[in-house]
């Protein structure tokens, strides 16, 4: 492992200095270079000044304002007035955005000192350009989608988890707050690692869920990821969903990124309400500037509130969601060269579930809330150096109070339930119970982390070629100081079994995360109006150096694009991205195994009732050898411009995890000794019963896995995605797009899995014991997802009314899954001591051999593959329209599957009618106002 | 006239064309034919008496019999053509049996038949019936209580659940070494009855220890539990089954088991957690008892039909089955799927019928009574149907073992 990590930590610090010495190579090779704030021998320096006037001709404040290529950033004075300093003459992309306002984005020349005055328009139906659909970047750049503001007005969205749907390849579905959401992306099914690998990064800092630790791993049930129905819509600006090779600036993901801009600026009081049949959420917010008093220094404060409420069921109250959310955001320049903005957020969200007052009082409940305070600030700083033109930072630090409170009524309903509460191994005579009984408990988590990133931009620039260049460094640290999960009483247990046991977090260690990357926008102006660009960049990351887990990656990425004519423009990219794993996955709970040592229960002699278990405990402690999972993305792309604003773009991914993760099937054996009436029990009635320890009736040796973290899942998603703009039928004022993707998923275990072998003696059967494990190869089970779905969305969009409509029709052409279960023959065996046999071709061979007692052949499998299920055509069709009122409103409608089609269809592979599209129709409407 | 004397001639003649038709069928008339039966007996006799059986040979509405010769076979005349079934059916003695087979049998009596459905018989032909035997049964399966019920706090409970045998004869029977067995209750069934006539397919086997006998006398009957506690002490509505006769012992520690009742030998189970009777609340539950002095392990296991994995099952020949009952899934808007039998008609024609899910409900299925002998025993109905035998009683109805209606 060591070895292991220094030559990892070799490579990165060689892969780094060859980055920057092809930097410094480049910039000596061209004597025509210009840098930052130098004017070198041949090229001059300038200077821009930016005016920037709302409709209303007045100055806006702190708006942002970029200079790209280059990565030069300024901020609007309190007059609206910004200042680049030293940009090299060339032509440059200006980029201005402002909350609530339609972004400004315009080529400049530079060859002097100019002043550029600005105006920039409050974003409104009444202007000739809407952006009501997720909008494909340009070439060169992450494969990603960015949503608008209007774009989530005219959806409707309660969280983000509803404005996911606009994604390509996403299907439309309706509001649900009342059930976790993970955020899936380029992936069919609930996949755990493909959750835990998708990062959320808000206002500049990652949501971090490596702090979380679940009761029962990785058990099914268990919600993985970040939830994103706790991040309401409405304080959003707007959402970048980054599916293909994300920036090195970015790390600790596997399958992709969601970027999240929050509101700041002024902005007027805006009130909005919406509901549908099962949801209401209202909010409220307000942006203002302020003048720090006896300076000439301006900043601008917005602060929301946002309440949110869902019942899973309007008709039954058994399921509900609260959810408040609560935001200041602060933005303010200490002086014209540092920008900052801080965030302070409050979150809480409340799970409840438990009977309907109206019906039957079981007395089950959960009530979970869940309460997250976060402080994140944020820093520009234009430092002009030469190597140095944009410092950025963040500090931030984020606390989780998780909360949740069980009740429910343990059943036991083969008549005796042992409680079991050891937590050493041992024999221990146990209390039971011989029915149901009430049990309440919960689970305390405090899952809290902090980040502080540092990043330094600068460029080296010539004639034709361009060089944007970041590097930086970041840490993370999590942790996770709770009282975990626990009863309220633990003679009455909640999960009265081996999965049951408390646990304190107190005793796991924080862990500590480090990252350095660097990254090179190379552009190259090969000809007139066509450029090509190569975005190498290289990223390290370390958890838990100088401990025992340590574990490490290096992820090389790398974005390129060129415009092979006016036309088209060619995209390729391949990027590794890594997840560090979680404290969970680091520090494992204890295993616990109980199995029955002596049940002696006459029924006429209650003193001498015995219940005896024998409890195993193994404490992994720390997983050692656990490596980050690491995903290998491929792109390869194509975006078309076509006359009249038409465009297409294609993009073939593969992307493959091949170590994400698992349970290691690891195993030690233990002895585990039976006492009967007839051999073991001293009885004598009317008094205790005492066992002879010595003297078992059976002494049964029994196999147990250790519960250790491995890296074992794997998973590969390919599938080629579409995003047409199919121009606009002006007649009609209807803009017509086309979105959609063929993907497939495929997962699988790698490595061996091993099983209680087959057709077992009833001896072995009866006491659920086995002479050895066998073991197969574990990649031949698959299971295979396809699906070939689009969305046709018609925008009518009427200036003059001030009104959007649209009209969405999804189609899934092809649906298919399949679960692989092909002949599988046994390649080894592990004894009852554990050593490892091979099982060889000749043992196979042989009809008669046997592995004590078991024979071999009953062990061979024939292909029994599940039948490859694909289902008909289905298609729903969803409706919106937004009209704006006046000034100072809106009003917003959709029904969702607005033909109320739900079809009674069968699949390929059975002739039952099953029902489609059930639970997608739906409706609601939204009021906002600005005030 | 002319007319009249035309149209009456036209007639006339009419009629002649049909009297000769109808002659013409009179000259291909029907003759009765002579069917001749041959009575075969099974392949693992040596000396069974064919003589003096009566066959039968029903069909169009019309029966015919007739008697064996010393052979096993019989000529029966006057058999119009038609299509028929041919059967044949006779009881003889426990001596009689091992005499014919050289088995070492407890009950009483068994049946000898066969039949051969569907024969279409348009000229004098033979057909061959071979017979096979089953038990004239004394011991019956009178009561399964497979449904569970909830405890005081509304939770599944079923600990409780039962299987009471009766004393359907006239004679002591000793069970000692008798076989239950529980049908797989695979939510698909694991094999077809019509495509395995000869096998059924047990998830879980179970003996009565063999090393003592256990005489049950006539009118007498035996309850085999999984737990032999007092029940009532978690739902008064509930059964005492603290003197039960035999209990599945738990090797799991999940269940209290009695150590003054006897226990029974768990010979085969699919599952390698469950050393318990697994009766399903919501069915499938069927369950037979047998007897063999063949060694179960080295029966065949199986998986179902047409799969290389999953559970596992034990092939168990269908004739050593002594009684069953097929208790079938009934499920929510389909009710019960007939299609999903285990057992075969010679071993229970038909299914306990059941109007609701039986789910933790307290129902307990039960074969009904026939009769009363002088003395006030009961004589179970035991027509080898038990949509016809058995029946449902409620948990109201507090139908409790070794009470019988």
């Amino acid at each position: 492992m060591n070895y292991r990590l220094n030559t990892r930590i070799k490579l990165s610090v060689m892969l780094l200095s060859m980055m920057f010495c092809f930097c410094s190579y480049a910039q000596k090779q061209r004597s025509a270079v210009n840098h930052g704030n130098v004017a070198t021998k041949t090229g001059k320096a300038y200077r821009i000044t930016l005016h920037v006037v709302d409709d209303q001709k007045l100055p806006v404040v702190l708006a942002r304002c970029e200079l790209q290529p280059i990565g030069a950033f300024a901020a609007t004075d309190m007059n609206g007035n910004a200042v680049f300093r030293d940009v090299p003459a060339g032509e440059c992309t200006l980029k201005v955005t402002y909350v609530g306002m339609e972004t400004i984005e315009k080529k400049i020349n530079v060859s002097a000192d100019v002043q550029i005055p600005l105006r920039m328009n409050t974003s409104s139906l009444a202007l000739n350009e809407v952006e009501v659909v997720a909008k494909q970047n340009a070439a060169g750049e992450s494969t990603s989608s960015l949503v608008t503001r209007q774009a989530i007005d005219h959806l409707q969205a309660f969280s983000l988890d509803d404005i996911m749907q606009l994604i390509p390849g996403q299907l439309m579905k309706n509001t649900d707050l009342t059930s976790k959401s993970n955020l899936q992306i380029r992936g069919l099914v609930n996949d755990n690692n493909n959750a835990f690998g998708s990062s959320v990064v808000m206002d500049g800092m990652q949501m971090s869920n490596n702090g979380a630790v679940n009761q029962g791993g990785f058990s099914s049930t268990a919600f993985v990821g970040t939830d994103l129905r706790t991040i309401s819509a409405d304080d959003i600006e707007s959402v970048e969903v980054i599916r293909g090779v994300p920036s090195a600036e970015y790390g600790d993901l596997t399958s992709g990124l969601t970027v999240i801009h929050s509101r700041v600026g002024v902005t007027p009081w805006q009130v909005k309400a919406k509901v549908n049949p099962s949801s209401k959420n209202v909010s409220i917010g307000k942006g203002i500037k302020f003048r720090m008093p006896g300076t000439q220094k301006m900043g601008t404060l917005n602060f929301s509130f946002d309440y949110a409420q869902a019942w899973g069921d309007p008709r039954m109250k058994s399921n509900s969601f609260n959810r408040y959310t609560g935001s200041v955001n602060l933005g303010y320049d200490f002086s014209h060269k540092w920008h900052t903005t801080t965030k302070l957020r409050y979150n809480m969200n409340h799970d409840w579930n438990g009977n309907d007052p109206d019906a039957t009082i079981e007395g089950s409940s959960t009530d979970v809330k869940n309460q997250n305070f976060s402080i994140n600030h944020n820093g520009k700083i234009s430092l002009n150096k030469k190597y140095s033109r944009t410092l950025s930072y963040t500090l931030g630090m984020t606390m989780n109070n998780s909360d949740s409170r069980y009740t429910k009524i343990v059943a036991v309903s083969s008549g005796l339930q042992p409680i079991l509460t050891a937590t050493e191994t041992g024999y221990y005579s146990v209390p039971w119970a011989t029915s149901s009984y009430r049990a309440s408990g919960g689970d305390i988590s405090k899952p809290n982390n902090f980040i502080a990133k540092l990043m330094n931009q600068f460029y080296l620039k010539s004639a034709k070629t361009n060089q944007s260049i970041k590097m930086g460094t970041e840490y993370h640290y999590d942790w996770n100081n709770a009282r975990g999960y626990y009863n309220d009483d633990e003679a009455w247990p909640l999960s009265p079994n081996n999965n049951g046991r408390p646990r304190a977090y107190y005793d796991i260690p924080g862990l500590h995360q480090f990252n350095a990357f660097i990254e090179d926008k190379f552009t190259w102006n090969y000809a007139k109006g066509r450029k090509l660009i190569i975005q190498p960049g290289l990223r390290f990351t370390i958890v838990q150096p100088f401990m025992d887990e340590v574990a490490s990656s290096l992820s090389p990425r790398i974005n390129s694009s060129i415009d092979i004519t006016k036309w088209l423009d060619l995209r390729l990219a391949y990027g590794r991205n890594s997840k560090t794993p979680s404290l969970d996955y680091l520090y494992p709970d204890k295993k616990y195994a109980d199995r029955v040592a002596a049940n002696y229960m006459p029924q006429n002699d209650a003193a001498a009732q015995l219940l005896v278990y024998n409890t195993q405990v193994y404490d992994v402690k720390r997983t050692i050898g656990l490596q980050n999972a690491t995903n290998n993305k491929y792109e390869i792309g194509m975006d078309i411009k076509l006359p009249h604003k038409r465009s297409m773009s294609i993009i073939g991914y593969y992307e493959k995890t091949g170590n994400g993760f698992s349970y290691e099937p690891e195993y030690i054996t233990y002895y585990s000794n039976y006492y009967s009436a007839g051999k073991g029990l001293i009885t004598n009635p009317g008094q205790a019963t005492t066992v002879d320890w010595n003297n078992p009736e059976r002494i049964d040796t029994m196999f147990m896995t250790t519960g250790k973290v491995g890296n074992r899942a794997v998973s590969v998603n390919k599938g080629l995605e579409i995003d047409f703009d199919l121009g606009e039928i002006k007649s009609l004022r209807t803009h017509i797009y086309l979105t959609g993707a063929y993907s497939e998923s495929k997962h699988w275990t790698s490595g061996y899995s091993f099983e209680t072998p087959r057709n077992l003696p009833t001896s072995y059967k009866q006491y659920n014991t086995t002479p050895f494990k066998i073991a197969y190869p574990a990649e031949t089970q698959k299971s295979i997802y396809r699906r070939f779905n689009t969305n046709l969305r018609f925008v009518t969009h009427i200036p003059a009314l001030k009104m959007v409509a649209s009209l969405s029709g999804q189609f899934i052409w092809y649906n298919y899954s399949h679960s692989t279960n092909p002949a599988r023959t046994p390649v080894g065996w592990l004894d009852t001591d554990l050593t490892y046999h091979e099982i060889t071709s000749a043992m196979l061979a042989d009809p008669n051999y046997t592995i004590k007692g078991v024979k071999l052949q009953d062990q061979v499998t024939d292909g029994t593959d599940d039948v490859p299920v694909t289902n008909p055509v289905t298609w729903l069709v969803s409706g919106r329209l937004s009209k704006e009122l006046g000034t100072f409103g809106t009003l917003s409608f959709y029904v969702n599957n607005m033909f109320f089609y739900e079809p009674f269809l069968t699949s390929s592979a059975s002739s039952t009618l099953v029902q489609r599209n059930t639970g997608t129709f739906n409706f609601g409407f939204e009021l906002a106002f600005k005030l | 006239m002319n007319r009249r004397f035309c149209f009456a001639a036209f007639l006339m003649a009419i009629c002649a064309v049909l009297g000769i038709a109808t002659s013409c069928s009179d000259d291909d008339s029907v003759s009765a034919l002579n069917i001749t039966v041959q009575i075969t007996a099974p392949s693992n006799t040596t000396s069974l008496d064919l003589s003096g059986k009566t066959v039968t040979i029903t069909g169009e509405g019309r029966t015919y019999n007739g008697v064996t010769d010393e052979t096993g076979k019989a000529v029966v005349g006057g058999v119009i053509p038609g299509v028929y079934t041919v059967s044949t059916s006779w009881t003889i003695s426990s001596a009689d049996y091992m005499a014919a087979t050289g088995e070492t049998v407890q009950n009483g009596s068994y049946i000898v038949g066969g039949s051969v459905a569907n024969q279409t018989f348009s000229e004098n032909v033979s057909v061959n019936v071979p017979v096979t035997m089953s038990v004239k049964q004394s011991m019956l399966i009178s009561k399964v209580y497979y449904s569970g019920c909830k405890d005081g706090n509304n939770k599944n409970y079923l600990a409780g659940r039962f299987i009471e045998l009766y004393n359907n004869g006239d004679e002591d029977v000793n069970i000692a070494g008798m076989y239950i067995g529980l049908t797989e209750s695979e939510s698909t069934p694991a094999y077809i009855i019509a495509e395995h006539k000869d096998y059924i397919y047990l998830k879980q086997i179970f003996q009565i220890p063999a090393d003592k006998e256990f005489i049950v006398a006539p009118g007498k009957n035996v309850v085999i539990v999984n737990s032999a506690i007092d029940h009532t002490a978690t739902n008064s509505d509930i059964y005492n089954l603290s003197n039960a006769d035999f209990e599945a012992k738990d090797a799991q520690g999940k269940t209290q088991n009695n150590p003054d009742v006897t226990g029974l030998t768990l010979v085969y189970t699919t599952y390698p957690t469950i050393s318990q009777m697994n009766i399903l609340q919501s069915g499938p539950s069927g369950v037979v008892i047998f007897s063999t002095t063949d060694d179960i392990n080295n029966w065949e296991t199986v998986y179902a039909t047409g799969k290389t994995k999953g559970n596992m099952f034990k092939k168990t020949p269908a004739s050593c089955v002594l009684d069953g009952v097929d208790i079938l899934n009934y499920k929510s808007g389909t009710g019960i799927d007939a299609a999903t039998k285990r057992l075969y008609n010679y071993i229970d024609a038909g299914y306990p019928t059941l109007e609701a899910i039986a789910s933790y409900t307290g129902i307990v299925a039960y074969r009904k009574v026939e009769s009363k002998t002088n003395d006030g025993r009961a004589v179970l109905k035991d027509t080898n149907n038990s949509s016809d035998d058995w029946a449902i009683a409620s948990r109201e109805e507090d139908l409790q073992p070794g009470e019988y209606k």
